[in-house]
């Protein structure tokens, strides 16, 4: 595989692990309110996972 | 992006995937419109996020163009296919070809993108989540939108 596929494929994974990072929280937000200012979170999460995971 | 150019088919002459720094020129503008667009929403600047939008497009569009000659000419591959055309001719159209199909595919993509980003940011149970914060405790969020819907008079209810 050349070494830029490898670098896509790691910037991919990184951005999934982080969207579902966010978006977990936001989830355990909604059941067990945590801090108010977790809902603005919820650009980043559809940015990292549409864009960064996505393409 | 990354399995696009590592699986599709290699240039037969030259570098076998065409010139490399655009792609990777290609994966540094994309990085950096996302975090460009992250950073808008963080800080509250819409225009970080319109540069992190053109550097998304920047990089979408480049990925193509850098290795858009890396295809074998899929008329070259037909039987009698050179014998039929002269070999630039073929490799010429063959490249319009395939630069064209790969422009449609990721306006397509970023236009699909788009409409789902459009999605979530339209009025309705997101934005009022986003702008009134999270539920009290045993709130649904359908008795929350019912709150927000003017009062329902006795007698139209009644009128049936």
């Amino acid at each position: 595989m050349p070494r830029l596929s490898v670098w896509y494929t790691r910037f991919a994974l990184l951005y999934l692990a982080l969207g579902f990072t966010l978006g977990g929280l936001m989830l355990y937000n909604k059941g067990v309110p945590l801090h108010p200012a977790l809902w603005s979170l919820l650009p980043a999460h559809i940015e990292f996972l549409l864009m960064g995971w996505m393409m | 992006m990354g399995v696009v150019f590592w699986i599709l088919p290699r240039y037969m002459h030259g570098s076998p995937r065409g010139p490399g720094w655009i792609a990777w020129l290609s994966l540094g503008f994309l990085n950096l419109g996302i975090w460009l667009v992250v950073g808008s929403s963080a800080f509250g600047m819409p225009a970080l996020a319109l540069g992190g939008r053109i550097a998304e497009l920047t990089g979408a569009m480049a990925h193509p163009l850098g290795h858009h000659r890396n295809h074998h000419p899929v008329l070259l591959r037909r039987p009698g296919g050179a014998k039929r055309l002269r070999l630039a001719v073929v490799r010429l159209a063959d490249d319009r070809l395939v630069l064209g199909l790969e422009v449609v595919m990721v306006s397509l993509a970023g236009l699909m993108i788009w409409r789902l980003a459009d999605l979530f940011n339209r009025d309705g149970r997101w934005r009022y989540e986003l702008s009134v914060g999270p539920s009290p405790v045993g709130e649904t969020p359908a008795d929350r939108l019912a709150a927000q819907l003017p009062a329902q008079p006795e007698a139209a209810l009644s009128a049936d």
